[in-house]
C-alpha cells in the first residue's frame, strides 16, 4: 500500500494542476467570502441587531471554491481515462481497489489541508470586515476561533470541501469523462441552490436535506428561514455519505471493467 | 539446465508467457478466440496477424487490463494480477501516447518506478538506454510520437524485467530509430529475456524475430520459426537463365515442372528445386549461366498465411 501511495503521490504532485487547483480553492473561498463582506453593511446600523448569520456569511467563498475542488476530484482520475495512461497505472499497480483508494486518501487529505487554510483564513479576514460593517456587538456576537461553534464551521467547511472532493473523485471513475463527470456534479452541487427555493416547503426541505448541499448545515449558526433545516453533523454526514455511495460504486465498477 | 539449438544456456523455467486457451467476447463479437501458444526466454517472438486481429486484446489479457471470458494468461507461471511487483517481472508498453503530456519524462517514470519499489536512480539509467537522457527534465506535451515510444520503452524496462511485451514499437519511429529498436530486441533476446512485440507489418520483424506467433480473426493461425516459414512458403520457384531456352524447357516440362519464360534467356520453374535442375540439365550437357532459387519474402509467406483470415476483406479495421 506504501508504495501505490507513493507512486499516486508522486503523479498528484508532478503536474501543474495540482498546484493551480489548490490555489483556487483558497482564492475562490477567500476571495468571495472578503467580496460579500466587504459589499455588505448592517441594515440594523452600527452594533444593531439582525438575523444575519455572520459566521455563514464570512464563510460564503466555499460555495464558489466548490467548483475548483470538483475539477481537482474528476481530474484526479479522469486524466488518467483521458490519456489512457490507467493502463500504465492498472499494469503496474493490479490491485485497482488499493490505487483508488490511495487517491481518496491523497485527494482527501490535500482538500482537507488546503481546505482548512482557505476556511481559516476566509473567517479570519471576513468576520473583522464584517464587523466594521455594522455586524459587531452589542447586536451581532464577535466570533473568535476560541468559540466552539466558529471551529465547527471553519473545520466544517474544510471537511465538506473534502466529501465533495471525494464525492469528485467517485464521480470521475464512474463517468470516466472529464466533461461528463464535472457537468452531473455541477448539476447536483448548484440545482438544488437555485431552485429549492421555488419549491413546496415539503419538497425544498427534503432537497435541501438529501442533496449533498446539506454540509453546509456545518456553517450555520442562527436558524433563519434560508438555512438548511438539519443538523450541523448530520447535514455533513449526508455529503459524506454521497461520497461514500459514489466511491463504493466506482470501486465495484473499476474493479469490474476492463481497463 | 539446457543448451539450445543457438548454443544458449537456458536455465530451465517455466514459459516466460503461456496463453491457454484465451477468449475474449466484446458484445457478440469474438475477438479472441480459444488462443493458445507460449513465448520462451532467450528469443524475440513477434506476434503478427492483420489490423483487428486481437494482438492487441490478447496483450492485454496478458497484463490484467482486460479479464478474459475464457481460458487464461500466465507470467512466468503466474496470473499478472498475482503478481507482487509486477514491473519486476513484465515490462510493456502497449500505447505510447498513453502519457500525461504535462508531466516531465522524468517524473512519470519515477512514479512508475515508485509503484513497484524501483529504485528513483534506475530512471535516469533507462532514459539514458533509450537516448532520452537529455529531455528527461522535458514535460512529454512536446515529445514527438517516436520519442514516446522511447519512453514507453524506458518504462517498460525499468523493472528490469525477464518478460518484455512490446505492441507495436515501431509506430512513428524514424528509420534510424526502427534500426536501433530492432537491435535493441535483440539484444534483450541475447540476454535471456522473453521478447513478444506485436506488428501488423511482417517486414518490420523479418530480420528481428526467431519465432512467429501468427493471428487472424482472434484465431492461432500458426506457431512457427521464421525461417521454417520462409523455407514453406518459397512458392517462387527457382530462376534460371540459358542460352538453350527451348531445350531447357522441353527437359524440365517431361520431368513434370511447370516452366513459364520470363525474358530473353530466362526461365521461371516451379515444381523441381534447384539441385534437380542442375542434375537433369549437367546429365544432357545444357548450360545454365544463372540458377537462383526466388524465395518468398516473409511479408509474402505471412499474406499467404493471412490471406483468408483478413477480416472484411481490404477494408482493415484497428
Amino acid at each position: 500500500m506504501m508504495r501505490v501511495l507513493r507512486a499516486e503521490w508522486t503523479k498528484l504532485r508532478t503536474v501543474r494542476s495540482t498546484r493551480w487547483t489548490l490555489l483556487a480553492i483558497i482564492g475562490l473561498t477567500v476571495g468571495f467570502s472578503v467580496f460579500l463582506a466587504a459589499g455588505s453593511s448592517s441594515t440594523g446600523g452600527p452594533g444593531g441587531g439582525g438575523d444575519n448569520d455572520i459566521m455563514r456569511d464570512s464563510l460564503v467563498g466555499v460555495y464558489l471554491a466548490q467548483f475548483a475542488v470538483v475539477a481537482f476530484g474528476v481530474i484526479a482520475i479522469t486524466s488518467e481515462y483521458a490519456t489512457r495512461m490507467l493502463h500504465t497505472t492498472f499494469s503496474a499497480m493490479p490491485g485497482r481497489g488499493r490505487v483508488l483508494f490511495a487517491k481518496v486518501l491523497l485527494v482527501g487529505g490535500t482538500v482537507l489541508v488546503v481546505g482548512l487554510a482557505a476556511s481559516m483564513t476566509s473567517f479570519l479576514v471576513g468576520q473583522p470586515i464584517l464587523r466594521d460593517n455594522g455586524y459587531g456587538p452589542p447586536g451581532y456576537r464577535e466570533w473568535t476561533l476560541h468559540d466552539g461553534p466558529a471551529q465547527r464551521a471553519v473545520v466544517g467547511s474544510a471537511l465538506l470541501l473534502t466529501a465533495i472532493a471525494l464525492l469528485s473523485l467517485g464521480v470521475g471513475a464512474i463517468l470516466r469523462h472529464s466533461a461528463a463527470a464535472i457537468s452531473a456534479l455541477l448539476a447536483l452541487l448548484f440545482v438544488p441552490l437555485i431552485f429549492a427555493p421555488t419549491l413546496p416547503e415539503h419538497m425544498r426541505e427534503l432537497v435541501q436535506k438529501a442533496t449533498p448541499g446539506a454540509g453546509f448545515a456545518v456553517q450555520q449558526t442562527v436558524p433563519r428561514g434560508d438555512a438548511i433545516p438539519i443538523g450541523h453533523w448530520t447535514g455533513l454526514g449526508v455529503t459524506f455519505a454521497w461520497a461514500a455511495g459514489a466511491l463504493l460504486l466506482a470501486l465495484f465498477l473499476v474493479r469490474r471493467r476492463d481497463a | 539446465m539446457t543448451a539450445d539449438d543457438r548454443g544458449r544456456t537456458v536455465i530451465g523455467m517455466a514459459e516466460a508467457i503461456e496463453a491457454v486457451q484465451l477468449t475474449k467476447r466484446f458484445g457478440g463479437a469474438t475477438a479472441v478466440d480459444d488462443l493458445s501458444f507460449t513465448v520462451p526466454a532467450g528469443y524475440v517472438t513477434a506476434f503478427v496477424g492483420p489490423n483487428g486481429a486481437g494482438k492487441t486484446t490478447t496483450m492485454r489479457m496478458i497484463l490484467g487490463l482486460a479479464r478474459p471470458d475464457g481460458g487464461r494468461a500466465l507470467v512466468t507461471g503466474r496470473r499478472y494480477t498475482e503478481l507482487r511487483y509486477p514491473l519486476r517481472q513484465v515490462g510493456a508498453l502497449l500505447d505510447a501516447a498513453a502519457v500525461h503530456p504535462g508531466r516531465r519524462a522524468s517524473h512519470h517514470l519515477l512514479w512508475i518506478a515508485r509503484s513497484n519499489g524501483v529504485s528513483p536512480r534506475r530512471v535516469a539509467e533507462v532514459l539514458e538506454l533509450v537516448g532520452l537522457a537529455d529531455v528527461a527534465r522535458k514535460r512529454v506535451r512536446g515529445f514527438s510520437l517516436g520519442m514516446r515510444q522511447r519512453l514507453g520503452i524506458a518504462g517498460a524496462l525499468l523493472g528490469d524485467p525477464p518478460v518484455l511485451i512490446f505492441d507495436e514499437p515501431a509506430n512513428g519511429l524514424d528509420p534510424d530509430g526502427i534500426i536501433w529498436l530492432r537491435g535493441f530486441m535483440r539484444s534483450l533476446a541475447a540476454e535471456g529475456r522473453a521478447v513478444l512485440v506485436s506488428s501488423h507489418l511482417m517486414s518490420e520483424l523479418e530480420d528481428t524475430a526467431d519465432r512467429l506467433v501468427v493471428i487472424g480473426r482472434g484465431r492461432l493461425i500458426a506457431v512457427t520459426g521464421v525461417a521454417e516459414l520462409l523455407a514453406s512458403a518459397s512458392g517462387g520457384g527457382v530462376r534460371l537463365r540459358t542460352p538453350q531456352v527451348s531445350e531447357v524447357m522441353r527437359l524440365l516440362a517431361a520431368a513434370g515442372a511447370t516452366v513459364t519464360t520470363d525474358g530473353p534467356n530466362v526461365l521461371t520453374v516451379t515444381g523441381l528445386d534447384a539441385a534437380r535442375i542442375a542434375e537433369l540439365t549437367s546429365a544432357r550437357g545444357l548450360p545454365l549461366h544463372e540458377l537462383t532459387p526466388q524465395r518468398a519474402t516473409l511479408e509474402q509467406a505471412f499474406l499467404q498465411l493471412t490471406r483468408d483470415a483478413v477480416e472484411f476483406g481490404d477494408r482493415r479495421t484497428s
